[in-house]
């Protein structure tokens, strides 16, 4: 007789992303949602507290997926896009628990995202990353592309480029310089990489360098002209240019402060959650997606607990296809 | 020298807006009665809609000393309030709940609306959450109809659709079940049951029982597609089709979260403080006759402070059509 033998409220219990099973990287067979959790912030320079980002991802989704749990139908639906959540069959969606992550060792954290995302594609997997500081998206994208052995196109949901080239005062392992350790490893070509929601004042020479390389930026402003539809479609048609998966990014810091304060940056003027959320259903819906993380999530600057929740349910509507059978 | 003016707000008591305390044995007919129900335990996630009465009151505070000298007027609206009219508007206080004790709970919130309704005054409730509203649109059905033999309309602005039955872990008595008791009951007709503002993801169940029982919901899309005004009234006329009055019941959970964070879910894409505002305007001049505030969880903005002020502003606006408009 197991311990728990009924459905537990959605504030008890140990939480795993959407209450998964525990998983291991062995369990992972194809189509499989893997999620890992990476609880770094050492190359986060601003507001700390991105290392609980991915336990309270995994609590945020929690009160989400009560709901599905205890629906007799096993169906969630969205009275306004009308899209339906099923729950999610065997070995559909699994979650591996958080990677080694030491503030202190940047190299291992290189090392353990490379890794983790390299065997999880390798064995037909989608995997998830909870993250952590945007930094860890540089890795994340080289494990992809090592899994696959091929390259990959970059869709990069942020307020920010991180385009800065490493510089003195942080080194070459610093978020601010992600997006240009992408670009500078080859792994992917410039004219594959798409950054939605960039907004307010970013340094002149990221804009300069974005527009020399042929980074495409839709701005956050753009994105609410165009609706998150078009967005979306132009972002996945650049993206999958000559390649045949696509590595999603979001940075949560990407969301109007007054929506999701949990995050390093203060962003006034940035994107809502209504196009944020149709922008991750209109992606999922492209079978080229490949991978995704969610960066940046600092839940102790969002007392109303707001942040990590959209994150969580970010997520969701980008594995609806392959996890909830939307 | 003593003090001349009234404080800003008086020590002791604190009552919604300074006004007076009284009991159900001073209500008169077109009069208002405030009333707190101070019960959360059917609330899912975070409780704290427990202190949301008090918490509307203190903030409501804010507008007593003005409001005790001089006639007030909403600069949006026009809605003068005659400070004259004070005496009209009764505080009640909480009324009887027992934490662990729901049947209790449910029977005595039942009869305690009824008693207010039955003197012809309007009851305003602060809560609590939304699982107060079935015993408390029952009351005051009960009210209705032994004053005029005629019945009521149910009309709630909430995010979800509260048709739920049976949960596997809160059984009967939760939040998610309100509108679903209030319909199985038979106190209100499912052709006077109305939602608005209805989004996001909902149990598949409840939202195909709306389709099959042909209910009428509004959800935030239609808001947006047609505009406030003209779903907010033909709400109302759905509602109050047939009926003596309506009862009117507000889940915090309605506002969006980006503007108002004060509940327990707060929404990603909701109603903004002005729209619901706009909306208590336009059911105020229809056939409201009873309001209920749930949902307001003041302890997760406790700082902002922003759901316990806009729970008053709501009030006050509602008011403003009763007891309070200027002669």
């Amino acid at each position: 007789m197991p311990y728990q033998r009924d459905l537990l409220p959605s504030f008890a219990g140990i939480n795993s992303f959407a209450r998964a099973p525990r998983g291991a990287f062995d369990d992972i067979q194809r189509g499989t949602v893997a999620v890992v959790g990476i609880p770094y912030d050492g190359a986060s320079t601003s507001r700390q507290g991105v290392r609980q980002g991915p336990r309270s991802i995994r609590e945020a989704s929690a009160d989400f997926i009560y709901d599905l749990q205890a629906s007799q139908s096993g169906a969630l639906i969205d009275v306004i896009s009308g899209r339906v959540l099923n729950t999610p069959s065997a070995n559909a969606l699994v979650d591996l628990g958080d990677l080694q992550s030491s503030p202190l060792d940047s190299q291992g954290v290189i090392d353990a995202c490379t890794d983790a995302f390299s065997r999880i594609s390798k064995s037909g997997g989608f995997p998830v990353a909870l993250g952590g500081d945007r930094f860890i998206t540089f890795p994340l994208v080289g494990g992809l592309v090592e899994g696959l052995g091929q390259n990959v196109g970059l869709i990069r949901i942020s307020g920010l480029l991180s385009l800065t080239n490493p510089d003195s005062s942080h080194g070459p392992d610093w978020t601010g310089s992600s997006l240009h350790r992408i670009l500078d490893s080859g792994h992917v070509q410039a004219k594959n990489t798409v950054c939605v929601g960039a907004q307010g004042y970013i340094p002149y020479k990221e804009w300069d360098y974005a527009r020399d390389q042929g980074v495409t930026v839709i701005t956050a402003d753009s994105l609410k002209e165009q609706g998150p539809e078009a967005a979306a479609q132009r972002a996945l048609d650049l993206a999958g240019d000559g390649c045949d998966t696509i590595y999603v990014s979001l940075d949560i810091g990407v969301v109007d402060s007054g929506y999701a304060s949990g995050t390093a940056d203060i962003v006034i003027g940035g994107v809502v959650p209504r196009v944020l959320l149709s922008l991750m259903r209109e992606l999922s819906g492209s079978s080229n997606v490949a991978a995704m993380d969610v960066v940046e999530v600092a839940p102790g600057l969002d007392v109303r607990g707001r942040s990590e929740r959209l994150a969580a349910q970010c997520i969701i509507e980008l594995i609806a296809p392959r996890a909830f059978g939307a | 020298m003593t003090t001349q003016s009234a404080p800003v707000s008086t020590p002791g008591i604190t009552t919604f807006m300074d006004l007076p305390r009284g009991d159900i044995e001073h209500l008169r007919e077109g009069m208002v009665a405030i009333c707190g129900v101070s019960y959360d335990l059917s609330c899912t996630s975070r409780i704290g809609s427990r202190f949301g009465g008090r918490a509307i009151r203190d903030s409501a505070s804010y507008y007593a000393g003005a409001f005790s000298r001089n006639d007030l007027v909403e600069i949006t609206t026009g809605d003068r309030m005659s400070g004259a009219r004070r005496s009209q508007i009764l505080d009640l206080g909480d009324f009887n709940a027992y934490p662990l004790d729901w049947p209790r709970t449910e029977k005595e919130l039942r009869r305690s609306l009824y008693e207010v309704a039955s003197t012809g005054a309007t009851p305003v409730v602060l809560g609590g959450d939304h699982f107060i509203s079935y015993p408390l649109c029952l009351g005051y059905a009960d009210a209705v109809r032994e004053r005029s033999g005629g019945s009521v309309g149910y009309i709630q602005l909430s995010s979800r659709l509260d048709l739920g039955t049976s949960d596997p872990v809160w059984g009967d008595a939760w939040r998610g079940a309100t509108a679903r008791r209030i319909l199985d009951s038979g106190s209100v007709s499912p052709k006077n049951m109305v939602w608005v503002g209805v989004n996001g993801y909902v149990r598949r169940e409840e939202w195909d029982y709306t389709r099959e029982n042909e209910l009428s919901v509004f959800t935030l899309a239609d808001i947006r597609q047609r505009g406030l005004q003209s779903v907010v009234e033909e709400a109302m006329a759905i509602a109050g089709e047939g009926c003596e009055s309506v009862y009117v019941s507000i889940d915090f959970d309605v506002m969006d979260g980006g503007i108002v964070a004060a509940t327990a879910d707060p929404c990603f894409d909701g109603m903004t403080n002005v729209e619901l505002l706009k909306a208590v305007d336009i059911l105020r001049r229809k056939k409201a006759g009873a309001l209920d505030l749930v949902g307001m969880n003041p302890t997760i903005n406790m700082v902002s402070a922003t759901g316990q002020r806009l729970g008053a502003w709501i009030v006050i606006r509602f008011l403003a059509g009763e007891a309070l408009a200027y002669p």
